[in-house]
């Protein structure tokens, strides 16, 4: 991925009715060859649609940044979560089972520190 | 760092998208949007821009299995009695001859290895006489019809007796092909194209592009050593092509538009031209 690319994926993300993409010239300096590949390769993953000169990203797009995101996220605050465990966020009260058998071993070694209480290290 | 106005960003923006090959080519886009002097003219230019047909290898090999199609199961001709002839006439290297030998790597791959290709129109009495009694007249754009219509003549006139023949093109203008059709002559042609300007604009609409790409012509030079624009005024005999091969597999036909391909504007500088052309005596 192009970094103009990701730039323009960050800001589409960020609008919720799209943007005109002369804003990417502006911005960026973004030809318009490079926006007619821009959308041709986007469009064809079904993340983007081209309405009326505006680039607006898809439910799909949406979901898919919202994923790239958190990943991103999380790389930069040091952990490396599990894939498993980047699920949406629950709902207050949700009930959450975690799956035991998707856990690791370290998480589940369970040591008694001497004071009676057992802790998960 | 090139400014951009806003609307003719969005034009070039659709214009890129659906010409994907002009985008290796934006420096003459550009150069031939900025010898536009008005947003007419621009939005004329970029309207035949995105209504051209530029074939690449792998368009250009789809045509040429729909012309090995037509040889091999429609044209009713026999393996054994055809030659495909070049509508090669003169000494110089031609796309005649450069189809033909595309067509002879396909026909090969589909079974076709009995029948004779012939690169030059002069040859295809002696091979008739050999038994290849089936012709096959082969090039690779048909724009006014009339160099067929020639070469038709030429070729009866050669042979002396009735044979059966057919032409084949990879792409050619409709208006010709039908002309061409009246006088019985048989024609297989997959690309059909329709004139850039008086069979897709109409009423007032027509008469201003007419004058606008006038206009653009005008910007041209008139005369490039002998030979003179006026002759290729909206293409050959106002063919008004849009039509060209990618890189090596062809040479743009005269029938096009000439601000695509004239090499000098009206001070007689060379300009940034978007096709080719080779033309004897630039």
């Amino acid at each position: 991925m192009k970094r103009f690319e990701r730039k323009i994926l960050a800001d589409l993300f960020k609008s919720s009715n799209g943007l005109f993409a002369y804003t990417f010239f502006e911005r960026y300096k973004v030809k318009p060859d490079e926006i007619a590949t821009f959308i041709e390769k986007y469009e064809s993953l079904n993340l983007i649609i081209f309405v009326e000169n505006k680039l607006l990203l898809t439910a799909k797009g949406r979901e898919e940044l919202k994923i790239s995101k958190r990943k991103e996220s999380t790389k930069n605050m040091g952990f490396n979560i599990p894939e498993e465990f980047t699920v949406n966020r629950i709902g207050i009260n949700e009930l959450y089972l975690p799956d035991i058998t998707k856990l690791s071993k370290n998480i589940l070694i369970l040591q008694n520190n001497g004071d009676g209480e057992e802790t998960c290290t | 760092m090139k400014k951009y106005i806003r609307k003719d960003f969005y034009k070039l923006i659709r214009l890129y998208y659906k010409q994907k090959w002009l985008r290796e080519r934006k420096m003459e886009v550009e150069e031939l949007l900025k010898f536009c002097d008005t947003d007419i003219q621009k939005d004329i230019v970029i309207d035949l821009l995105e209504e051209f047909s530029f074939l690449n290898q792998v368009t250009y090999q789809d045509n040429l299995n729909k012309v090995c199609d037509y040889i091999i199961n429609k044209s009713g001709f026999s393996e054994e009695t055809t030659q495909i002839v070049a509508l090669t006439k003169s000494e110089s290297a031609d796309s005649g001859q450069a189809v033909l030998y595309h067509l002879r790597n396909s026909l090969f791959g589909l079974g076709w290895r009995k029948y004779k290709d012939v690169n030059k129109l002069g040859s295809a009495k002696k091979i008739y006489n050999q038994g290849f009694k089936q012709i096959i007249l082969f090039d690779e754009f048909i724009g006014s019809g009339q160099t067929i219509i020639c070469r038709v003549n030429e070729l009866k006139g050669l042979i002396g007796e009735q044979f059966s023949f057919s032409c084949c093109f990879i792409a050619g203008m409709d208006y010709a092909i039908s002309n061409i059709q009246n006088f019985g002559i048989p024609v297989f042609c997959p690309l059909k194209l329709k004139k850039g300007i008086s069979e897709r604009y109409s009423g007032s609409e027509l008469r201003q592009a007419e004058d606008e790409m006038l206009n653009l012509e005008l910007k041209l030079a008139p005369w490039i050593n002998k030979k003179e624009l006026y002759t290729y005024s909206f293409g050959w005999k106002g063919s008004e092509a849009l039509y060209s091969l990618e890189g090596c597999f062809g040479n743009t036909p005269n029938n096009v538009f000439p601000i695509f391909w004239w090499m000098k504007d009206i001070r007689d500088r060379d300009r940034k031209h978007l096709l080719t052309r080779v033309e004897s005596g630039f």
